[in-house]
């Protein structure tokens, strides 16, 4: 069939530094490929070179002349970057509130009886006229999900498609994409050797920008790149101290969180009604339920990032709520990751400089460190195999290693409540193998409590032991 | 009621335009404490009121609103803004009465109406507070002697104000106290708790006075922050059409271009901004700046003088009491210009090319802030206050243009910049036409030929010099100095 877009021995410089090198891979018309590698391997910078983006120091393109459907992070990103400047732009922009998930889908492709049929299946039904900015990261990969797969582009780019999506719509979701690969050429990445879909014919796999294996999925030698990127072990180790005589990390009272009859609602939608619940020091929680059931809003009652902390009985760590205390009081008893942290972390800063905002619950780090605390920042950084990346600026990493930062960013003070919201999305095997075995270990530190919010109920931590899941609002 | 400058005898005049002070971190010890159990309402709920008011409560104060009755009724946004994030809300007689604390956060043109209804039901030395003088300095309005009144004016929009806080920072932020209304002494604490409140004292408090806020923000707002930048905008989108520039890339190179180049001003002042042009176009940027300072510095001395005199505020209030006529006949003016009307292309201009094709608008900016705070500093006012009202702000309005052209700066803006800016705009056009007459394309659309790459060593010698010694050079690198010692972003 004929080549749709090629590189030939190319090199190709990005804008971050980043370079994709000796790259020789032709796609067909009609292709379907899945790409894959660790984080940090280069796989975004090939979706971003697909897309005509970088610099061509040596080689050759045969640039793709057809338009792109494509579900990524820098897709979100962007959508949510143009969301937020209608909204403070104000008048000029058609809906005051914000753009409704509706007129977000038919911007590919007006069909809206095709649109109204995917959404249905995969529950976006009910949210097809709320502002897209205000969806859970989960209704919000599914929303980007339909929109890719309606339009009528020759070309799917899908990069984690399943990301984030709880498990009921899972298996609706990888039908979905099959019914829609069929007639198109599809890329598709993910880390999820164990979940490839039949369909899937050749893969490449990456290593430090540059493709190190092509050619056919089913071959044995394919088998063996997936392997060795889920099977490496996690080495043996010992967490990093926690700094000395910071008075924030003296234990808070315990319960650390206690929540009477809890009433939350978002206009006329209720999400919580005469919700109680208590956190012992401790006693380590998963959260689970399915995307909207509210887990990013009980979460955000406790960090006092919702103004709904200040009209409910709360108690978190000892302080009534609304009784003059400040968010800073409570922040300095957590550590915080969620992908509202992740998209909100737009500051330049180093990767250095980011682990240790993590000490003062900051975005962006405005005070004084000590020694002590880059020399425990360090320490993390060697245990997570990014201390080479240490004075590099974090917003030219890779999403998943900015991930494992954020995620490292929130222990390094080995919080009394360390809460962490879906961390491991975008996380390569080894990677989220590493998380786990961090949390593992943090459980059994005596004094880190965690709270494990997760929408997949079949997802154990080890070490975590109690269990809240809620219903869908 | 009467020009309260005015009414000052000329010592005090300069004195209060000749205050301006960076205040130690030492003194924000305390925090909020000072405010502590006292209650605080704010009246009006718009872009400062909402934003402050989440930011004060965050910090521990006990913030409530009160609005209009008309607003409360119709369930306008002021109302749902304030209700929906959990605010308790009331008339001005349910909330007023019971306030320590009365933070007036209406559009400055309401101000006189709104003191004349809320100043009788405050309670007896309760305090007002207000994020800008105009009401106080140039109506002369004249509140209660038993009430304390203060300003605390972050300077950012109210959207960043949040940002900011939420990430552990502040905004640079300037406190006054009214020297008329402090009978019991406490205005300062009171200032400086509120400031800590929003987390202005993360960024750096400078403390001010009323006199010296209002004459300056004036000053910076209709020169170079607003005005220059809509005209700077108009003249080279209109060069480039004219000289076969296709439109779209015209009015995209100048809805983007003043972003991207005073961004490097908030890195390293005018210093930096020259910089990033290469060694010749550099030498034409600052030919060319020289050029419109000596033609433009009459309009910035006409600008100064009616700011000080009242003249300025005489005529916008004329304008306020004959229905906006002229603020809305040339706000419609813009909407129709060539510049506002045409689409921007999709084609990509990397970030250097801003620079290397755009250095007609450096030289303005240049020129502008040069001026301004030329200007300001010769009338007395304090070259912090002269930074902060002018190159300091650069940024944060070119950043309005970049979202949506003029029409954005113009509605982000308060009404009195807005008004300013247009009585700029007519006044430097004409001024700066024979000027524009026989550029081209070289400085403005499409950048330096390669004929024009040579540099005389001891010309570039003497403009670096120049630039480097500018005295707004030397202010700036101090107070960007103070700020990073907090603040180590980027
Ligand atoms: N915007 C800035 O960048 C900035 C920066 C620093 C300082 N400031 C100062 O902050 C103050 C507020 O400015 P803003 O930009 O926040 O204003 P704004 O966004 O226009 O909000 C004004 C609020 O006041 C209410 N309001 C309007 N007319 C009123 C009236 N006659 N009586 C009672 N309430 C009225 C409005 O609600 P309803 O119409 O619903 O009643 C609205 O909630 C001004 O003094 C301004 O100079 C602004």
């Amino acid at each position: 069939m004929a080549e749709l877009f090629g590189f030939d021995s190319a090199d190709i410089e990005f804008g971050s530094g980043f370079s994709l090198e000796r790259l020789d891979w032709q796609v067909a018309d009609g292709d379907k490929w899945l790409v894959a590698g660790r984080n940090g391997s280069g796989k975004s910078a090939l979706l971003a070179a697909i897309g005509g983006v970088g610099r061509l120091r040596s080689g050759r393109i045969n640039a793709l002349r057809e338009p792109i459907a494509e579900l990524s992070i820098t897709v979100q990103r962007g959508l949510a970057a143009r969301e937020r400047v209608r909204l403070e732009g104000g008048e000029g922009s058609e809906f005051e509130n914000g753009t409704p998930v509706s007129a977000i889908l038919e911007e590919l492709n007006p069909d809206s009886d095709l649109l109204r049929e995917l959404s249905d299946r995969l529950g976006l039904g009910e949210l097809l006229a709320q502002p897209f900015l205000n969806l859970s990261t989960g209704e919000t990969q599914k929303v980007l999900l339909v929109r890719a797969l309606a339009s009528r582009h020759p070309v799917l780019i899908l990069d984690e498609p399943l990301r984030g999506i709880d498990a009921a719509s899972r298996i609706i979701a990888f039908n979905c994409i099959e019914r829609f690969a069929g007639m198109r050429t599809v890329i598709l990445v993910t880390h999820e050797v164990n979940a490839v879909p039949d369909w899937a014919e050749h893969l490449a796999y990456l290593e430090s920008g540059s493709i190190c294996y092509q050619g056919a999925l089913a071959a044995s030698e394919a088998t063996d790149w997936l392997e060795q990127m889920s099977t490496l072990t996690v080495p043996q180790m010992a967490l990093p101290p926690r700094v000395t005589g910071q008075a924030s990390l003296q234990a808070p009272q315990s319960p650390l969180v206690v929540m009477k009859n809890v009433q939350v609602s978002f206009g006329d939608l209720p999400v919580f009604e005469n919700l109680n619940w208590e956190i012992h020091a401790g006693e380590h929680w998963q959260v689970t339920g399915p995307n909207g059931s509210g887990k990013t809003t009980l979460l955000n009652l406790i960090t006092g990032d919702s103004p709904h902390c200040y009209t409910n009985d709360l108690n978190i760590f000892g302080f009534q709520r609304g009784t003059g205390e400040s968010i800073w009081d409570i922040k300095q008893y957590i550590g915080y990751v969620s992908s509202g942290l992740h998209l909100a972390y737009r500051v330049s800063a180093s990767v250095e400089r980011v682990l240790l905002s993590g000490f003062y619950d900051s975005i962006g780090l405005y005070q004084s460190v000590t020694s002590e605390q880059e020399t425990i920042v360090a320490e993390w950084l060697k245990l997570i195999g990014l201390e080479k990346k240490r004075q590099q600026p974090f917003n030219q990493q890779s999403y998943g290693n900015q991930r494992l930062l954020l995620i490292t960013r929130a222990m390094v003070k080995q919080p009394a409540l360390l809460i962490l919201d879906e961390p491991c999305l975008g996380l390569d095997p080894l990677n989220r193998a590493l998380v786990i075995a961090l949390i593992k270990q943090l459980t059994q530190s005596k004094t880190t409590t965690i709270l494990y919010v997760s929408h997949d109920v079949s997802d154990p931590i080890p070490g975590i032991s109690k269990r809240l899941s809620l219903p869908l609002a | 009621m009467a020009n309260y400058f005015n009414s000052l005898p000329l010592r005090e005049q300069l004195a209060q335009l000749g205050t301006c002070d960076f205040m130690a971190a030492s003194e924000f010890e305390e925090g909020v404490n000072y405010l502590r159990g006292k209650k605080l309402v704010i009246v009006g709920c718009g872009s400062q009121g909402l934003n402050q008011g989440l930011n004060l409560r965050d910090s521990g104060l006990d913030v409530s609103y009160t609005l209009r009755a008309s607003a409360i009724s119709e369930k306008r946004p002021s109302f749902v803004n304030a209700t929906s994030n959990g605010f308790k809300v009331g008339s001005y007689a349910e909330m007023i009465p019971d306030a320590d604390l009365v933070l007036n956060l209406t559009p400055d043109k309401q101000h006189s109406a709104v003191v004349k209804e809320i100043e009788p039901l405050m309670k007896k030395n309760a305090c007002l507070a207000y994020s800008h003088g105009f009401n106080i300095v140039e109506e002369g309005q004249k509140i209660r002697d038993d009430l304390t009144v203060i300003m605390v004016a972050p300077k950012c929009p109210g959207t960043e104000v949040r940002e900011e806080y939420k990430r552990g920072f502040g905004v640079p932020t300037l406190i006054a106290v009214h020297a008329d209304n402090d009978p019991n002494g406490e205005g300062l604490a009171i200032a400086k708790a509120y400031a800590a409140g929003t987390g202005g004292d993360r960024a750096g408090v400078l403390m001010s006075s009323f006199v010296a806020e209002v004459k300056s923000d004036l000053m910076g707002e209709q020169t170079i922050l607003c005005g220059m930048l809509q005209t700077g905008s108009l003249l080279c989108f209109d060069k480039m059409v004219a000289q076969g520039v296709e439109p779209g890339y015209a009015a995209k190179l100048v809805q983007y271009g003043w972003e991207t180049i005073t961004e490097a001003l908030k890195h390293g002042g005018i210093t930096n901004m020259m910089d990033r042009l290469s060694n010749p176009a550099k030498l034409k940027a600052a030919a060319l700046s020289d050029s419109m300072k000596a033609i433009l510095r009459p309009l910035y001395e006409k600008h100064m003088d009616d700011i000080m005199t009242g003249r300025f505020s005489g005529g916008m209030m004329d304008d306020w009491h004959d229905d906006d006529v002229k603020l809305l006949g040339w706000r419609h003016e813009t909407s129709e210009t060539a510049f506002e009307r045409e689409s921007v292309t999709d084609d990509e201009i990397s970030e250097q090319t801003y620079f290397d094709q755009g250095i007609l608008m450096v030289a303005m900016v240049k020129a502008g802030v040069e001026l301004a705070f030329e200007t300001m500093t010769a009338a007395g006012i304090k070259a912090e206050s002269a930074y902060y009202e002018s190159l300091h702000e650069v940024p944060l309005i070119a950043n309005t243009i970049a979202r949506k052209k003029l029409f954005e700066m113009n509605s982000t803006i308060s009404d009195t910049a807005e008004y300013g800016c247009y009585l700029y705009n007519h006044a430097c056009l004409p001024l700066l036409q024979p000027f524009m007459e026989p550029l081209n394309t070289d400085v403005i659309g499409r950048g330096l030929g390669l004929n024009d790459l040579g540099v005389d060593n001891q010309e570039l010698i003497r403009v670096n010099q120049e630039i480097r010694s500018h005295p707004v050079e030397h202010i700036g690198q101090m107070l960007r100095g103070y700020m990073t010692a907090m603040k180590a972003i980027g």
